[in-house]
């Protein structure tokens, strides 16, 4: 403060030039006829280019929150939909926005901008538009950490069509859209373009939820089981607003099968 | 006269000769325009500290501004003069400076001295004046030409008032 009070004492004539000068020549321009309607139409230039700029943020913040309320309808009526569809009511879904998240590595990640104040919880399971994109492992009061289907380190419980077999999904860390399916028994049923879905087995989805579809690609024998390569529906390069289910009693289940098994399927 | 009140007096004569008298004197289609305030500015005692020259100078210009219907033209070109008087002053000063009894008069100062701080001066403050009036470039040049002459001619006239009404003192 006192050397605030020390500039403006040193430069006392100059600011007071500038500060009288202002008020001349403010109250020149708004009287005078040519200097006026120039000014007037200077400032009335840059008054429009700064309220248009102003108005594109304001703009822009307003279809932020925008995005974030059909993000959540959107998150809600999928759940109803899935209800209605597939008779099952225990599934909620919620909404979320992916603040950071990588597809180059093969431990790929992504953090979510809502955490356990939100309702999330480690075990949820991450979609994007109606495809499964990944899991939640790690939460915390507000973020939350999940896994995309396109990790190496982890594998998922799917089956081709609604009542195929049931085999384990892995991603062999080359091409982000490509996964494989294996363990289906050679007496399976299917062809190129069928679907695969969630099985449900692991809690993490609710089952028949779409994770692709069967590659055009041909299917690996390994002697006792096919390898089945899959196209992976969700686009994990452009993940951004993704919606989170939780199945009303996964913990439940996961309690009592980890005491059977700790690894699904 | 009071010495005390010569000041005063010397800066508020011209300014009520220019509101009552000279406030549309404009000669030669606008190449010579007579702003007789100017001369209250001008003689400002050269003591005067920076700031208050200032303040005296936005006060005259007010005054002549709300007389004129000018609005901050006269203001703003007095302000703008009235920073460079301290300047001129430094510049123009005896090598060893300014005594406590010199006065920015010819009697004082001599006539060299008072026609060149007064042309400098006036020139300044004609040049923002014809500025800010033509207001467009394609006019500037004879706003300026405008400034010069006037202020050629408005430093004559200043000499010769002041040859008239200053009683003879020694010079430096």
């Amino acid at each position: 403060m006192r050397n605030l009070w020390n500039l403006i004492a040193q430069y006392h004539v100059a600011l007071l030039f500038i500060v009288l000068q202002g008020v001349a020549l403010s109250w020149f321009v708004s009287s005078h006829g040519y200097p006026r309607g120039k000014w007037v139409k200077r400032t009335m230039e840059w008054q429009g280019s700064w309220n248009q700029t102003r108005s594109q943020w304001l703009r822009l913040a307003d279809l932020d929150q925008l995005n974030q309320e059909l993000l959540a309808e959107n998150a809600s009526l999928r759940a109803e939909l899935f209800a209605l569809e597939n008779g099952d009511d225990r599934t909620q879904i919620g909404s979320a926005e992916v603040i950071r998240s990588t597809w180059t590595g093969t431990a790929n990640y992504f953090v979510l901008n809502k955490g356990i104040a939100d309702g999330i919880a480690v075990g949820q399971g991450v979609i994007q538009g109606s495809y499964a994109a990944g899991k939640i492992i790690e939460v915390s009061e507000s973020y939350a950490l999940g896994l995309p289907l396109v990790n190496q380190e982890i594998e998922w419980s799917a089956r081709i069509n609604a009542e195929g077999p049931v085999g384990r999904l892995i991603w062999d860390g080359h091409a982000i859209n490509r996964g494989t399916l294996l363990d289906i028994p050679i007496s399976a049923q299917f062809s190129p373009g069928d679907p695969v879905l969630t099985s449900g087995f692991q809690g993490y989805f609710p089952a028949g939820m779409v994770i692709g579809h069967v590659a055009e690609d041909p299917t690996e024998f390994d002697g006792q089981f096919l390898s089945v390569p899959v196209v992976l529906a969700a686009d994990f390069r452009s993940m951004r607003y993704v919606e989170i289910t939780d199945i009303e009693d996964r913990n439940d289940i996961e309690a009592m099968s980890s005491q059977l098994s700790p690894k699904a399927p | 006269m009071n010495n005390r009140i010569t000041p005063y007096v010397q800066v508020l004569v011209p300014l009520l000769l220019q509101v009552a008298f000279f406030q549309y004197a404009t000669l030669f289609q606008g190449w010579w325009y007579i702003g007789f305030h100017l001369l209250g500015l001008l003689l400002i005692p050269l003591q005067r500290a920076a700031g208050w020259v200032l303040i005296i100078s936005a006060v005259i210009g007010i005054l002549v501004d709300f007389a004129t219907f000018e609005g901050g033209l006269f203001m703003s070109s007095a302000l703008f003069m009235g920073l460079f008087i301290p300047l001129i002053n430094r510049i123009l000063a005896p090598r060893e400076g300014y005594e406590i009894t010199d006065s920015p008069t010819i009697a004082s100062m001599g006539i060299r001295w008072f026609v060149a701080r007064t042309w400098l001066l006036i020139a300044l403050h004609h040049l923002w004046m014809f500025t800010w009036e033509a207001s467009r470039w394609d006019l500037v040049w004879v706003a300026w030409g405008k400034a010069l002459v006037s202020a050629t001619l408005t430093t004559v006239l200043f000499v010769l008032v002041m040859l008239l009404t200053q009683s003879r003192r020694k010079q430096r």
